[in-house]
């Protein structure tokens, strides 16, 4: 039966359609936020009953194998989380006309079939259909210049990099004569093809994938999207994008044989190097606090790309352990700022004292992301690393320590502001917006995550005892 | 979740809710606590029934892997943990509602009731604990907490400086502890007391880890060389003294070495030195006891000084022993302590040479104390007698004469100047204008209940007797310790109430002897001048390499790191053909680099 695959999926579409035909009506389109939010909900219910099937479904384009299981509910989750903060923001409530929540339920689904791809036409048309939701999502205010800008650079920039992902691909094609995967993986290993080539047309579809994770040097168009975008629209490329592209990076590259690996790892070694420290050092100067998560974010990326260059069992373990605390520590981030509503750092001063719960939940966030112990962004760190010793990439393990010494000063900055500074700079937490309570509520969930999962790392790992 | 994981839990909440909102619940901050540790108490009723149907062990699932062997939120449950169990929230709570008459006043009345519940719920975590890991976190829970509580009132520099002491003291005994806790695990790979049966590996370092484990005892326990600590503690609000010295802190380092007492048995001379420090220790704070006039520093002092018979007696082989005394003492100390914090918060002054003829004026308080007074020295049929008589029995079968004579020696002064107390502060005539009153009936009910404890707790007999084999008295001994007892008692009577002239002129003439325990044995000034002085030099001298050097090079770290990012941050130019020119420049670059072009 491999359309209980699927269920999920048509479930999410069944709310979408509901999504966009309640748009047509004033009264329905106050609840089609909690449409989506049900039907995310009711998704994630149905994902371990469609998980079951343990092989190629549909005339084997899709892969039904743990790690799409798991990428699966993370999208999910993050989706959900999304809603809630998209409830939250003024902005979009003004500008909804009953579309938007149809965008975030359509990016869920298109995504969940990106990570379960093992076709590469499959996973194109699905990455192609994330990205032109993306560029429509982050150019959502139309009266906004910087959102309309950061849209067109977006799509600009996003095009290129499918077009060369697009190249590699017909490359590919041309080379092996079949798009999927597993095919290919085994006809590198009798050699027959022509190496520079394959390579060559490896790095055109890296590019591609390496825009949705925002890996240096294809990072350039995320911060200004991320600063122009409804700040939920932020939140959501930081995350779900970013966990779609790891786990096609985890399919494309982990699935080729072992001399290649050897160069996998390397590749990926010094990208993370370049991806964090730039990231970080650029972040230091930031005055925008959407522009300096960007780069924190890029930042991240690179560690997540360190557990990949570990090419082995822990070091998938400590990639999908790190996204799923990611989640959670950005879009508590995020959501801080939504709430508050407040872009500059400087605006944060003296937050403490008229809003202490936001300066909490947004101290622990920013702590989580600096990964200080006993916060569920210690343990990310702390994993990854690990199984980078234990792949005896030394000189990458020292690298990333640095960094999130060079981190913790950005993030402190904030946390500095909110709490130690005299002075009180005005404006109102943004609670006039009706649903604000379910911001709060998701500001809770990162917060419980993030405490819970410090202290108690291994209520989660034995969910991700996978192999690739 | 077990019901005995709810036992730390309780006092924890409480201490979430205080510390956040507390201060809008005023006395109701109080009514939580109290209400937390009875309902600590009540579980740990159920988990000794629960041990009485053989239920031994639990584990809320695994915390970490720790060289693939798991390491659990593990709980040990056997007569030791349920003894302290019930010990620790029982007299805690009579302790917290004492406080809520010693403290009513207090502005920070909600924060103490907090802190006081953080500081349950460690101990309470800490005599659970089933492996090092776990009872290390509540070790270092205690520690912090009894940071907070004696140096409570921070604005008293005295205070503030008693806190700083007791915690740096006590770390040092920690040091000790965590290193020989991590040599016992990597020789013999495990952290849990369970194991304690089989451990095998060179004899010579699981002694090693053994009596560094002890060192943490050591410190916990103020026991000699690290005892200094508290009797500065005394500065603290009384309660709290109450709490370090009959239930929390103190009892740790006594649970601990009874809790690892098979690795200790397995090794002689890790026993011997467990039995000599206490030795040394009980005989030297009963000295000072002798000539200590502040009435909270000789009680402080005689805790030194049965702890120190609680490893004596430990070290000699007597489980059951100790841990007994552990328990009595538990009574009597709360007991002793809650009424010097009565006396005091009656007259306001805490020499003993001012007070004088209370016994009229404070009767409960006053028999209560006599209570106490008489559990510690050791009189039949209070709980002190019984304790200490098997200390002392299990000496002399053990054949430890000369630890036998100075635990001996120790009850008589224990006797005497516990005797020298009560006689000058409840008897004789007032030595200055006091204006003494009755406490209210929150300070006074607690006194009397565990008065009663105090009077009637040894015939329970130790709660180790069925592990350890029965204990079977012998009339010589319990004549031998009557006798030393009331030697002690009819010294000070002599001296103190009826003023005899020749042990009169017979303590004058030992003057010198005298100013050298006034002083302490002046351990703490050869402390300061050892230890302390080329310590802070040497502080001195690291802060201003680190002032000068070591942050010369990082701000220029840093100043490199903000340039660079300044520089770096340039390259955002917001041109979007640039964008797209440095992506193609990094697909070309990664492919040249690729094919080694």
């Amino acid at each position: 039966m491999t359309i209980q695959f699927l269920f999920p999926e048509l479930l999410l579409v069944f709310f979408a359609v509901a999504v966009l035909f309640g748009s047509v009506s004033n009264f329905f389109k106050k609840f089609t936020p909690v449409v989506a939010a049900l039907g995310l909900l009711g998704a994630l219910l149905l994902l371990p009953a469609a998980s079951q099937s343990s092989t190629a479904v549909f005339f084997h384009l899709l892969e039904a194998d743990t790690i799409s299981a798991f990428f699966r509910t993370l999208i999910l989750i993050g989706s959900a989380l999304i809603v809630f903060l998209s409830m939250g923001e003024p902005q979009i409530q003004e500008q909804d006309r009953g579309e938007f929540y149809f965008f975030i339920l359509t990016l869920a689904i298109s995504m969940m079939i990106a990570v379960s791809s093992r076709n590469l036409l499959m996973i194109y048309i699905a990455l192609e259909t994330v990205s032109i939701i993306s560029y429509i999502l982050v150019g959502y205010l139309k009266q906004d210049a910087f959102s309309s800008e950061a849209g067109l650079k977006y799509f600009l920039f996003g095009a290129l990099s499918t077009g060369i992902m697009l190249y590699g691909i017909s490359l590919l094609y041309g080379l092996f004569g079949t798009l999927d995967l597993p095919t290919m993986a085994a006809a590198v290993k009798q050699e027959h093809i022509y190496f520079p080539i394959f390579i060559l047309s490896m790095v055109f579809v890296l590019a591609g994938l390496a825009f949705k994770c925002s890996l240096v040097p294809f990072h350039m168009a995320a911060p200004d999207a991320y600063q122009g975008a409804p700040t939920p629209i932020s939140a959501f490329l930081s995350i779900g994008p970013k966990a779609m592209g790891f786990a096609l990076l985890l399919r494309v590259f982990l699935g080729t044989p072992t001399p290649l690996i050897a160069k996998w790892s390397a590749l990926a070694q010094w990208l993370a190097i370049i991806t964090m420290t730039l990231g970080n050092i650029i972040a230091l100067k930031q005055t925008n606090v959407k522009r300096l998560l960007a780069y924190s974010s890029i930042a991240h990326a690179g560690f997540m790309l360190m557990a990949l260059a570990a090419v082995n069992a822990s070091g998938i373990k400590a990639l999908l352990f790190y996204l799923f605390i990611y989640v959670f520590m950005n879009v508590g981030a995020f959501g801080c700022v939504v709430l508050t509503q407040r872009q500059e750092v400087a605006q944060y001063a003296g937050l403490s004292r008229q809003y202490p719960f936001a300066a909490f939940v947004m101290s622990i966030s920013l702590l989580s992301l600096a990964g200080l112990p006993p916060l569920a962004g210690f343990m990310a760190k702390f994993v990854v690393i690990a199984a980078a010793i234990q792949a005896k990439l030394y000189l990458l393990a020292i690298i990333a320590v640095l960094n999130s010494v060079i981190a913790l000063f950005y993030y402190l900055r904030i946390i500095k502001a909110m709490y130690l500074s005299k002075t009180e700079i005005g404006g109102q937490l943004n609670s006039t917006v009706p649903h604000s309570r379910a911001l709060i509520l998701a500001l809770t969930l990162t917060l419980l995550v993030n405490i819970l999962l410090g202290l108690w790392p291994q209520g989660l790992m034995p969910w991700l005892s996978l192999s690739p | 979740m077990h019901i005995a994981h709810y036992i730390p839990l309780f006092p924890f909440l409480a201490f979430v809710i205080n510390i956040f909102v507390g201060r809008r619940l005023k006395i109701g901050s109080a009514y939580l606590a109290v209400g937390t540790c009875v309902l600590s108490f009540l579980c740990s009723l159920k988990v000794w029934q629960g041990f009485l149907q053989g239920e031994r062990s639990y584990s809320l699932g695994t915390w970490l892997l720790i060289q693939g062997k798991p390491l659990d939120f593990g709980i040990i449950v056997d007569p030791l943990t349920i003894m302290m169990l019930l010990i620790v929230s029982f007299i805690g709570t009579f302790i917290l509602i004492y406080s809520i008459g010693y403290m009513h006043d207090d502005p920070r009345f909600s924060r103490y009731f907090a802190y006081i519940s953080l500081f349950m719920a460690s101990m309470l975590g800490l005599v659970l604990a089933d492996n090092f890991i776990l009872l290390l976190i509540f070790w270092e829970g205690v520690g912090l907490c009894s940071y907070f509580l004696i140096a409570f009132w921070h604005e008293r520099p005295a205070a503030a400086k008693a806190g700083i002491k007791a915690f740096v003291t006590t770390r040092i005994g920690d040091t000790g502890f965590l290193v020989g806790m991590l040599l016992l695990f990597f020789t013999t790979g495990t952290f849990h007391f369970s194991d304690f049966q089989f451990l095998r590996g060179p004899e010579p370092v699981l002694t090693l880890a053994a009596i560094l484990i002890f060192a943490g005892a050591i410190g916990k326990s103020a026991q000699f060389p690290l005892h200094v600590w508290l009797p500065d503690a005394m500065e603290g609000p009384t309660p709290i003294s109450a709490l370090i010295h009959a239930a929390t802190m103190v009892a740790a380092g006594v649970y601990l070495v009874a809790r690892c007492f098979p690795l200790f048995a397995a090794h002689p001379a890790a026993l011997q030195t467990v039995a000599v420090i206490g030795g040394i220790s009980a005989l030297m704070a009963a000295t000072i006891a002798v000539v200590n006039n502040d009435i909270k520093r000789v009680l402080a002092y005689s805790t030194i000084s049965q702890l120190g018979l609680m490893m004596l007696g430990l070290g000699v082989g007597g489980l059951s022993a100790g841990t007994f005394h552990l328990m009595t003492h538990a009574f009597f100390k709360a007991l002793l302590f809650l009424c010097a914090g009565s006396i005091i918060h009656a007259v306001g002054i805490q020499d003993i040479r001012q007070m004088g003829g209370l016994f009229s004026k404070m009767k409960v308080t006053s028999v209560t104390f006599c209570i106490g007074a008489l559990a510690l020295a050791g009189v039949p049929p209070f709980a002190g007698f019984w304790s200490k008589d098997e200390i002392l029995l299990t000496a002399w079968n053990n054949h430890h004469p000369v630890l036998f004579a100075v635990a001996l020696l120790t009850s008589l002064l224990t006797s005497f100047y516990m005797a020298r107390l009560i006689f000058l502060v409840l008897f004789g005539k007032p030595r200055s204008e006091l204006h003494a009153h009755e406490s209210p009936a929150v300070m006074t009910i607690p006194l009397v209940v565990l008065s009663v404890f105090a009077a009637l707790a040894g015939f329970i007999g130790s709660p180790l007797k069925e592990a350890t084999g029965a204990y079977e008295g012998s009339q010589v001994m319990m004549l031998a310790s009557t006798m030393v007892s009331l030697t002690g008692l009819g010294l000070a009577y002599l001296i103190y109430i009826r003023q005899m002239a020749l042990p009169q002129s017979l303590l004058m003439s030992c003057q010198g002897l005298k100013q050298l325990l006034l002083n302490k044995y002046y351990i703490d000034e050869i402390y300061e001048v050892v230890l302390v002085k080329p310590i802070l030099r040497l502080c001195q001298g690291s802060f201003s390499f680190d002032m000068k050097i070591v942050d010369g090079l990082v701000n220029g770290v840093a100043n490199v790191t903000q340039f660079c990012s300044g520089v770096l941050r340039r390259t955002q130019t917001g041109l979007v053909q640039n964008y797209l020119l440095v992506q193609v420049f990094g697909v070309v670059l990664l492919i040249m680099w690729l094919l080694k072009i």
